[in-house]
């Protein structure tokens, strides 16, 4: 089965996305601390998906992939509410998606969305729950 | 001989093709069965990118997508740009803003067999 993180400050939204991935057949650890997060990512490699909201009070989603891409390198799936969260106008993002975003490992899902749309971009970025994630 | 190449890294080829223009992934939905490639959605860069899209670009930007090795065919479905006689056009601005929010529910079609 495979392993899926998400981190995000909202628990409701951790129990929508544990309840829509846990019925596609996907294993989904949540938190709310993004300290926790990343120390679970640290522990456990067998993750191979974190599924990052973007502002979050503590540390935001940028914040948590560049440290998390310091230590490990897999697909990451940002979901936020904020488009424009992700704008060429901070040197942070520019930086960040030239030097992460490049390797084509990364995708974006706004809220609100319909499971479906977000089912796509799981699959579309590590396969369904059962097949093969390994990519060459 | 080219190596056999999975759905999951044909995905992460067009994503890299997609980031390199500043696309905005977000509103984009990307699938990929059996070397089929479906891409839907509202095509544009992320906010605050300082040009605009042109249709130069987004037909390079296709051809490199279709050049992806083990793609098989390629279907574009997009709320703001057309393809009309194998070039892309952006529609209407005023349009286009309201087809955004409605995403794909007025959606142009363009499949290609390669």
């Amino acid at each position: 089965m495979k392993k899926l993180l998400s981190i995000d400050d909202e628990p409701m939204m951790l129990k929508c996305l544990s309840r829509a991935l846990k019925g596609k057949g996907y294993d989904l650890l949540v938190t709310t601390d993004p300290e926790e997060g990343l120390e679970i990512l640290r522990r456990q490699d067998d993750i191979c998906l974190a599924l990052l909201d973007v502002k979050m009070p503590k540390k935001n989603g940028f914040e948590i992939y560049r440290e998390l891409k310091q230590f490990r390198n897999i697909p990451v799936l940002f979901v936020t509410a904020y488009p424009r969260a992700f704008t060429a106008k901070s040197d942070d993002v520019v930086e960040m998606w030239r030097d992460e975003f490049a390797d084509g490992t990364t995708d974006i899902i706004y809220k609100p969305f319909d499971l479906p749309a977000l089912f796509e971009k799981v699959e579309g970025l590590i396969g369904t729950a059962c097949e093969s994630g390994e990519t060459q | 001989m080219n190596a056999i190449i999975s759905d999951l890294d044909i995905n992460r080829h067009i994503r890299r093709v997609l980031v390199k223009h500043w696309i905005d992934l977000g509103k984009l939905s990307i699938r990929t069965t059996k070397g089929r490639v479906a891409i839907r959605g509202y095509l544009d860069r992320i906010s605050g990118s300082q040009e605009r899209l042109s249709s130069p670009v987004v037909d390079g930007m296709f051809n490199d997508i279709e050049r992806i090795n083990g793609v098989e065919r390629m279907q574009v479905d997009l709320a703001n740009w057309v393809n009309s006689e194998g070039k892309w056009l952006l529609l209407d601005r005023g349009k286009n803003l309201a087809k955004s929010d409605a995403q794909t529910s007025d959606i142009r079609q363009t499949s290609y067999d390669l």
